[in-house]
This record gives structure tokens, C-alpha cells and sequence, in this order.
């Protein structure tokens, strides 16, 4: 077991190497020199070479990035370019809107959509079964705005039973915290829901088929516990994998549905650094929003070993 | 003798299964959705619009009627124009996108999945891009330069390469060790010309899944760009610009924000329906790749 763990984290070394070698060509990339933006307009020449050199951009490029990779090691993720605030300390004051959203939005997905997926894979070609087709094509089609809208539209415009905009914090209550981040979830959990639905129906269908649940009928295993105990438990690796692939779908609706709903998050964040192209920002946010969705992966991987030991090879 | 070589087992699936997929209902449904909006975008001129960029300061905002069948927005230019005109930068961009992601990609899988020495390299490059999000890495390579058709495509391309990738090195990998290659190989048939003309066949059905897929992702990223204002400049009438231009006014008028997002949703439904639809019928053994 540990030696699978150990495997596992060290596969994802190049993957980071990877995302790190983008991220700071991303940089070095952009247009104009980041030390004459910094400097500011009425900056002379010896200024902007003291910047310059201050941040390293005088060395070759290869050792600007281990100088990068060096200090981001040690959590410094540099400088925003526009208010001189660290970085890490910009996405910290943003952090909890959207960890708030991601963990509601897992939540309302995952608890409806497994259930769903279920029923309908233990009933295939039922009303229900049917039904939850018709309404996945529509959860991958419909772009998250555009339902963000239309929520807004019956719920806050028309019903007026929820606010139409903004983040109250949870230690404001419960109460107002559930009713500003209602819209949001269910707005960014759709797309995700139909997902994760859509893959629990095909591989409970395909365990359904299996000699095993032959067995545990002729033995006289009550139908609800056939599917539950023999049929989803055999499914749940496809289902954890979706789970896990899908947060790249939820990290890019937050980035969309933060500005939508006017919540102060992460995502807010990087849309506000894009339109003023502060660089720093936009490579710190893409960091953390990378290092999560590994993350998230890597703990699913070690999750199949606990629950499938076929697994562990 | 490399006729004698040539594979007549080789799978040619599109033609086999050709009835099959025209009388499947999400072939149907989607081809019949997508079509329509192709025609509308090709005869737009010719459907009852005006200019769609021509501003109109004394039309601000003015709600439907006889000339402007759903009113104008803030620049007093007509919705229903912009909205129809809408149609070809979204269907431009996605089509750009899904040729150059397929063409690319088939490339760069067709040579890892053959030579083992380069794939190591090339599939950890590719998980690397996997695992930033799509839409942030096609946000940041906008913000690199000034935007235009052109950016926002090369932007939305790069992100989609890899899944081209990993899906034709995939088919490579089963494909390679099939007799038919080992025939061509034994009788002294070319690299190159095993690549092209005995593997490459193998995945024109999965592929041209895949480019469905890519083409409604792609329209559906463009458009979140546009929204958030990032995408194609403003001035191009783009469903996700309209969006991002009406949301500011979408208490007062909505139909500024639903017309361009009903259209946008008809597109993306379309074109996953029919993906959906050839995925089912072109080969059944797809599914499991995608």
C-alpha cells in the first residue's frame, strides 16, 4: 500500500514540472517588459534597471525559472504588479467565497447525482431513466451563465425569494450564508451533477449484467440491497474517477459564475488580474487552481486502493 | 505487392454503419438543429436584419417593435442582427478550433503512439496541460496578446490538444500490434506510409467524435471569455459579447441577456447531440475512450 502511495505521488513530480514550465512561460511570454509596467509611467532607466535586476530578469532564462520555482517552493508566489500586495495573501483574502461554493456545489452534486445515476441505471429505460438523458444533454449544452441568468430571472427577479446578487459570510448565519450561495451552487453543480449522474447510470447498467448479481438474487438478496451493496460498490471506480475529472468542469464555472452572482472569490480575482493583465496574479491563481485539481486526483487514485484492492497491483 | 498487403479486414465503420446513423433520433434531432443555424449564419443578410454593428444613439434600449424585432441594446444596435450574425463567429471559431486541435493532435499522437522513444516525453508534456483547466489556460493565453479571431482560436486550441492526443495514441497503441501492420511492415512498406495509410484510417471514427465534442467546447468557451470580457473584441457581434454587454441591464431587459443564450444553447445542444449520436452508432467500442 504504501509503496502504491509512493508511486503515485511520485508520477505526478513531471506533471507539476510541467504545469510550473507553462505557468512561468506564461510570464516570460506576455508582452512588454514586466519591469517597465511595474516601474510605473514616469519611471527613468536607471529605475527600471535596479527593477530589473531586483527581480532577476537580467540572469538567462533558464535560471530565472529555478530562481521562480525556488521561492515558490518556499510559498512565494510574487508580487501583485497593481497593488504591491503578495499574491498569496490576495488569494487568501479570496479563499473563502469560493472553497464555501466548491464545497456546497460537491455536495448538492454528488448526493443527487449518485442516487439518480443509480436509480436509473437499475432501471434502464424507465420514465425516470429516460428522463435523466434528456435533462444531461441539456446540463452539457446550456453554458453556466446563461442558467446563472435564468435563475436569477424566476428566483431573485420574479419569486424574489433569494438575493439576486452576493456573498454573505457563514458567520453571518446559516441561514443567510445558504440563501446567498443557493443560486451559485446549483448553477455551477448542474453540469457537474449530470456528469457524475450519467456515469454512475452506465457503470451500475454494466455491473447490473454481471454473474454476481445473478448470484445475490438466486441467493434471495432483496433487490434495494442488490443495487446498493453489489452493484454501486462494484461501480464506484468510474464514479470516483468522474468525480474527480469533473472539478476541471467546476473549477472553470467558478471562474465564470463568480462574476455572474458578484461574489468576491478566487475567481473574481483572476478575471479582474486578466483585464488588467497583472501577471503574478494570474500565475498564482492558475498555480493553486492546478495544484488543487492534482491534488484532488492523487487522493482519489489512493482512494481506489482502499476501496478496490485490485487496485494495488 | 503492397496492394496484396493492404488490409480488406481493415475496419472502415463509417460506411458499414451509414444507415444505422441517419435513423438514430440524436443524429437527427442535432444534424436538423445544427444545420439551421449554419443556414441561418450563411444567409444572415438575407433574414430581415440590418447592420448589426451600425450604432443608433436615438435607439437606445428600445423595447420590440416593428423595426427592431427584439429591441436594441445600450448602443441602440438591433439584438435579433447582432444575435443572427452572432451564429457565424461562433460557428467559425468552433469549426477553426476542432480542425486545428484534430490536425495537431492527430500529428503528435500518431508519432507517440508509434515511437516509443518520444512518447514518455510528449504524454507527461500532455498530462502537464491536462491538469490546468481548460478555460484558465485558454483565459491566460488570451491575456498574452491583443484580442482577435485569431488569438481566441489559437487560445481555445492549445488546451484541446491534448485529449486529441492521448484518444489517437490510444487507438495506436491496440492498432500497432494488429496483423495487418505487421504484414506491412514485413513485406518493407515505409514508416510514413504505415502511419498514414494503414493507421491513420483506424481513427477517423472516434476522431470525428471527438471534433464534435471539441467544436462545442470550444463555442462554449469562447463565449465565457466574451462574457467575462476577454474573448473577441467588442465590436464583432458574438453571442457571449452580447451577453456580457446585456447583463448590466438585465433587470430592465433581459431579452438583451436570453435571445444571444438561446441561440448559444441550440448550437451546443446540437452539436452534442449529434456527437452523442455518432458516438453510439459509428462504433460501439468509442464510448469506452472518451
Amino acid at each position: 500500500m504504501l509503496s502504491f502511495v509512493a508511486r503515485r505521488v511520485l508520477g505526478l513530480v513531471p506533471v507539476i514540472l510541467v504545469v510550473s514550465i507553462v505557468v512561468f512561460l506564461l510570464l516570460r511570454l506576455s508582452p512588454g517588459d514586466p519591469a517597465v509596467v511595474i516601474a510605473g509611467d514616469n519611471a527613468d532607466a536607471a529605475t527600471i534597471e535596479k527593477i530589473r535586476s531586483s527581480l532577476g530578469l537580467d540572469q538567462p532564462l533558464v535560471t530565472q525559472f529555478f530562481i521562480w520555482a525556488g521561492s515558490l517552493l518556499q510559498g512565494d508566489l510574487g508580487i501583485s504588479i497593481f497593488s504591491n500586495i503578495p499574491v498569496a495573501d490576495l488569494i487568501l483574502q479570496r479563499l473563502e467565497p469560493t472553497a464555501s461554493l466548491a464545497v456546497t456545489t460537491l455536495v448538492f452534486a454528488i448526493v443527487i447525482a449518485v442516487p439518480l445515476g443509480t436509480i436509473a441505471g437499475a432501471t434502464a429505460g424507465s420514465w425516470l431513466d429516460r428522463a435523466l438523458m434528456l435533462v444531461s444533454v441539456l446540463g452539457f449544452s446550456v453554458p453556466v451563465f446563461v442558467l446563472g441568468y435564468c435563475l436569477i430571472y424566476v428566483f431573485s427577479l420574479q419569486l424574489r425569494v433569494l438575493p439576486v446578487q452576493g456573498f454573505t459570510s457563514i458567520s453571518n448565519g446559516i441561514g443567510p450564508f445558504l440563501s446567498s450561495i443557493a443560486l451559485p451552487t446549483v448553477t455551477l453543480g448542474l453540469a457537474y451533477l449530470v456528469l457524475i449522474a450519467r456515469i454512475t447510470r452506465a457503470s451500475v447498467l454494466e455491473m447490473m449484467g454481471e454473474d454476481f448479481i445473478r448470484t445475490a438474487r438466486a441467493k434471495g438478496v432483496k433487490e434495494r440491497l442488490v443495487v446498493t451493496r453489489h452493484a454501486l460498490r462494484n461501480a464506484a471506480i468510474p464514479i470516483l474517477t468522474v468525480i474527480g475529472i469533473g472539478v476541471a468542469l467546476l473549477i472553470s464555472g467558478v471562474v465564470v459564475i463568480e462574476t455572474v452572482f458578484n461574489l468576491p472569490g478566487v475567481g473574481r480575482l483572476v478575471v479582474d488580474a486578466i483585464l488588467k493583465r497583472d501577471y503574478p496574479v494570474i500565475q498564482g491563481v492558475i498555480l493553486m487552481f492546478s495544484g488543487v485539481y492534482v491534488l484532488v486526483n492523487l487522493a482519489i487514485d489512493i482512494g481506489y486502493a482502499f476501496l478496490d484492492p485490485r487496485v494495488r497491483y | 505487392m503492397n496492394s496484396l498487403a493492404s488490409p480488406s479486414a481493415a475496419p472502415a465503420p463509417a460506411r458499414r454503419h451509414l444507415p444505422a446513423f441517419l435513423s438514430h433520433p440524436s443524429v437527427l434531432v442535432g444534424g436538423f438543429l445544427v444545420l439551421a443555424i449554419v443556414l441561418m449564419a450563411m444567409a444572415a443578410p438575407l433574414l430581415g436584419t440590418v447592420d448589426p454593428t451600425r450604432i443608433d444613439p436615438g435607439m437606445r434600449l428600445k423595447p420590440p417593435s416593428e423595426l427592431a424585432w427584439f429591441g436594441t441594446d445600450l448602443f441602440g444596435r438591433d439584438v435579433y442582427s447582432r444575435a443572427v450574425y452572432g451564429a457565424r463567429s461562433s460557428i467559425l471559431i468552433g469549426l477553426c478550433v476542432a480542425t486545428a486541435a484534430l490536425l495537431v493532435g492527430v500529428t503528435i499522437g500518431l508519432v507517440t503512439g508509434y515511437f516509443r522513444w518520444v512518447d514518455a516525453i510528449v504524454m507527461r508534456v500532455m498530462d502537464g496541460l491536462m491538469a490546468i483547466p481548460t478555460f484558465l489556460l485558454a483565459i491566460a493565453l488570451v491575456s498574452l496578446t491583443r484580442a482577435s479571431i485569431a488569438t481566441v482560436v489559437v487560445a481555445l486550441t492549445i488546451p484541446e490538444i491534448p485529449r486529441v492526443v492521448r484518444l489517437v495514441r490510444s487507438v495506436v497503441l491496440t492498432v500497432r500490434e494488429e496483423p495487418f501492420v505487421e504484414a506491412a511492415i514485413s513485406v518493407g512498406t515505409s514508416t510514413p506510409k504505415i502511419l498514414l495509410r494503414h493507421i491513420l484510417p483506424t481513427t477517423y471514427a472516434p476522431l470525428m467524435v471527438l471534433g464534435t465534442y471539441i467544436c462545442a467546447s470550444a463555442i462554449l468557451i469562447e463565449a465565457g471569455l466574451s462574457f467575462l470580457g476577454t474573448g473577441l473584441p467588442p465590436e464583432i457581434p458574438s453571442w457571449g459579447n452580447m451577453i456580457s454587454e446585456g447583463r448590466t441591464f438585465f433587470q430592465v431587459a433581459p431579452r438583451l441577456v436570453f435571445l444571444p443564450s438561446l441561440f448559444l444553447a441550440l448550437t451546443v445542444l446540437g452539436i452534442n447531440l449529434l456527437g452523442d449520436g455518432l458516438r453510439d452508432t459509428l462504433d460501439p467500442r468509442i464510448a469506452k475512450r472518451m
